[in-house]
């Protein structure tokens, strides 16, 4: 099976705490902002493809990683 | 419906290390198109929860819904309103009772209500490292 794997360890000082919207296929923070309004405003000024990010929170502390299996 | 997998997340956090975090990716349907969103899959959460500016995303007139107040971690109280959400999952679609809270900071969480209780039973699976949502 394929693995992806993204890493959310230097989202963390840069983006935490707030939220993001993440390319589905390559990972790649497309907008940001430090609460959900200021990240929707954002992905509508780039206008992004919402059918194709991933919206996430951001905590503060700590990193995320994702594993998943396409 | 069929059983739902989600495979294990994981966060570092200081002086702890490497945890797993229960979050998966689920569809709404906003203004701008249906988008996917992480949720944190919360046993403490009695509602699904999101933050204020997702009401006017989601087409939802907060006036006409009823008032209440959420309690957190250590008493802290927000206003909320409860509305009814429709979560898109990988082979369904279901509407559950939701609480939207007065500020923009709120992550997405997955509460009990019309979902752990009626719908599926969560299993956190270690073995398998995944969450599994499966039928009741």
């Amino acid at each position: 099976m394929k693995k992806q794997g993204q890493k959310f360890v230097g989202l963390m000082k840069r983006y935490g705490p707030g939220f993001v919207a993440f390319s589905e296929a390559s990972g790649r923070v497309l907008a940001h902002g430090r609460d959900i309004k200021k990240m929707w405003e954002d992905a509508e000024k780039k206008r992004i493809d919402f059918s194709k990010v991933v919206i996430s929170h951001v905590p503060k502390y700590g990193s995320l990683s994702l594993y998943w299996r396409g | 419906m069929d059983k739902l997998s989600f495979p294990f997340q994981y966060s570092a956090i200081p002086y702890i290390g490497r945890i797993f975090t229960p979050i998966i990716p689920i569809k709404l349907k906003t203004v701008n198109g249906v988008a996917k969103f992480n949720f944190l899959v919360d046993t403490g959460a009695d509602l699904t929860t999101l933050p204020h500016f997702m009401a006017s995303r989601l087409g939802i007139d907060l006036s006409k819904e009823k008032q209440g107040v959420a309690e957190g971690l250590g008493g802290f109280r927000v206003k909320t309103w409860l509305v009814k959400v429709d979560l898109i999952l990988p082979d369904n679609k279901l509407t559950v009772r939701a609480s939207i809270t007065d500020e923009n900071s709120t992550p997405f969480l997955l509460g009990r209500v019309d979902l752990l209780d009626v719908v599926y039973s969560w299993n956190f699976s270690v073995r398998q490292k995944q969450i599994i949502f499966e039928p009741i």
